[in-house]
């Protein structure tokens, strides 16, 4: 006897609220998964002379179209007037390892190296393809695939047409939303969008679900910008990019490789599961349990707090409201405290998340047993002060003595005292 | 008396540039200028100290001439390394003028200052030409200063 509940469809403005602030949960969910297997790689660049993408640039492309869908999914969460969702937040960061969110098998979500097992069997299963047309479909909750879920968000949205207040979105909460600062070398052209009607929001779902495991059909190549039509290939649009369930594929079958020189027989010299190219990252780093250097340790723990800084920032960007600004009044520069924190958003992921999680990958957990390194946990760091910049500053400080690489000219530390002073709320 | 706009707004809706306006070198950031006045306020005392760029654009293969790329955001591994030193139009990565708090997002320098990159190889090409250069007032603009084609209007 089946025991999977009737289909529910989202029909109130709060259910569909609550399943967007699931939505943010799952894309949040991804990033640091692909970043931690991005970082573990030690090659850099590619070779001119082997084919195809390397490894390092898809992942790091897709890790990015991730954050593009998190800024999709709270922009909707804007535009239909929940103001209040926020990532810094113990209860929405996610836990590694730990079951995809509302996921049906259940997926267990883990930070590991990278590696062909992680590709196939964890990656691709996040971005699988919706369920093919004659399966059986599901419950609402629980879903099998983020297509299947995020068009019961479509439905949603028209549903609840004479609900959401979109007149208030146009005129007044787009200035909330996150829509500057957004580039991906190695990623679609797709950028966050400002979500002020229906029309938009539809677009929103679509290059989430799109970029993620394709549009159904597809095969996974998909017309770039994201554009719906049965006119495959869209004469107009001319350009495609893969769906990150294809770019996956490419890479577990190893054409984006690690980006070396072939041997003699024009074989690749390594490939993503070779010690002599991936960082041998511990599984699931855990600040609680992990036995470490101390030093080694503190650095994990720093690691927390500026991933924690970074979301804390985002935070504030969408609770900082963007200037009006009429073209014509246009002098050649305006202070902008909501621009400041933006380029400092980007700049801490660049300058300050990156460095210290690549120190982390290079660095032993303990001293002379080089067959373990530390990475990045990603856990919930609890700011003691409302000034989360104030504190980062010192703990880097504590660690110049072991890690002096964080400082210097243009380290860490001067990164640190670049950043934006926010104040948590 | 009109109001004109500023030089460095060049849009649809500008006044056409005054002969005095218009820059007679194009650089991407302060302390970048090659020779004394040629900052964009056209103030600086001598090379290096100019407190602004010269041009204004938004983002990767916009510059419209060589050495306009401000780079760090997007653009190949090469692209990054050389910002204001490209060869081309086209050819720079990302836009001008650089922020303090910019790091290289690829390349051989990922993580690092663009700002500081830009400048090392601005004094290279000075001690290359033997040719004096002073300090800079800075090392990029502050992150709250919002460039206009950045600027934002209510959605219609």
């Amino acid at each position: 006897m089946s025991t999977k509940a009737p289909v529910q469809e989202i029909t109130t403005l709060p259910d569909l609220i609550a399943h967007l602030k699931a939505a943010a949960q799952v894309e949040l969910s991804t990033v640091p998964l692909y970043l931690y297997a991005t970082y573990t790689i030690k090659t850099r660049g590619y070779s001119q002379w082997a084919a195809g993408a390397s490894a390092q640039r898809t992942l790091i492309g897709i890790s990015i179209e991730e954050m593009l869908h998190l800024s999709l999914v709270r922009n909707l969460l804007i535009a239909v007037g929940d103001t209040d969702f926020r990532l810094y937040d113990e209860n929405v960061i996610p836990t590694y390892p730990g079951p995809m969110l509302k996921r049906e098998p259940e997926l267990n979500l883990r930070l590991r190296k990278l590696s062909t097992d992680q590709v196939r069997n964890t990656f691709m299963q996040i971005e699988q393809p919706a369920t093919p047309p004659g399966a059986a479909l599901g419950a609402i909750e629980p879903y099998h695939s983020l297509g299947e879920f995020y068009a019961r968000i479509e439905r949603g949205i028209q549903t609840l047409r004479p609900v959401i207040d979109w007149a208030k979105a146009k005129k007044d909460l787009w200035k909330f939303q996150y829509h500057r600062a957004y580039w991906n070398q190695n990623g679609g052209s797709d950028h966050p969008l400002l979500i002020v009607d229906e029309a938009s929001a539809l677009q929103a779902m679509q290059v989430i679900v799109d970029q993620g495991e394709g549009a159904p059909e597809d095969r996974g190549l998909l017309p770039d910008p994201i554009v719906r039509t049965d006119d495959l290939p869209p004469q107009e649009i001319g350009k495609w990019q893969a769906s990150h369930y294809m770019k996956f594929s490419d890479i577990a079958k190893g054409l984006d490789g690690i980006g070396v020189v072939v041997d003699d027989n024009g074989k690749q010299k390594y490939t993503i599961d070779d010690e002599e190219v991936i960082w041998p990252v511990l599984d699931d780093p855990d600040l609680r349990t992990v036995t470490a250097d101390q030093p080694v340790k503190d650095l994990m723990e720093f690691s927390n707090a500026v991933y924690c800084y970074v979301l804390a920032l985002l935070d504030a960007i969408y609770r900082t409201p963007m200037e009006a600004l009429a073209p014509k009044d246009r002098d050649a520069f305006t202070d902008s405290v909501r621009y400041g924190y933006e380029r400092g958003f980007v700049a801490s992921m660049q300058g300050l998340l990156y460095p210290v999680c690549d120190l982390l990958v290079r660095t032993p957990l303990v001293a002379g047993q080089p067959s373990v390194h530390a990475g990045p946990p990603f856990q919930y760091y609890a700011f003691e002060t409302k000034n989360p910049k104030g504190e980062l500053a010192a703990l880097c400080e504590k660690l110049l003595g072991s890690f002096p690489a964080l400082g210097g000219d243009d380290g860490v530390q001067r990164q640190i005292a670049l950043l934006p002073d926010i104040e948590l709320p | 008396m009109t109001k004109r706009s500023t030089p460095a707004a060049h849009g649809p809706e500008a006044d056409p540039p005054l002969p005095q306006e218009v820059p007679r070198e194009l650089h991407v950031c302060m302390g970048l200028n090659s020779c004394a006045g040629l900052d964009a306020p056209g103030t600086a005392p001598m090379a290096g100290m100019g407190t602004c760029a010269t041009v204004h654009h938004v983002c990767h293969g916009e510059g419209s001439c060589r050495g306009q790329g401000g780079c760090g955001y997007a653009g190949t591994d090469y692209e990054q390394f050389h910002p204001g030193e490209q060869d081309c139009r086209y050819n720079g990565s990302c836009a001008s003028p650089i922020n303090e708090s910019r790091v290289f997002s690829a390349g051989p320098l990922k993580g690092k200052s663009v700002w500081k990159q830009a400048r090392r190889l601005f004094e290279a090409r000075m001690y290359a030409a033997g040719k004096a250069f002073g300090p800079s007032p800075g090392e990029g603009i502050k992150d709250d200063r919002m460039p206009h084609y950045d600027y934002m209007s209510q959605p219609q």
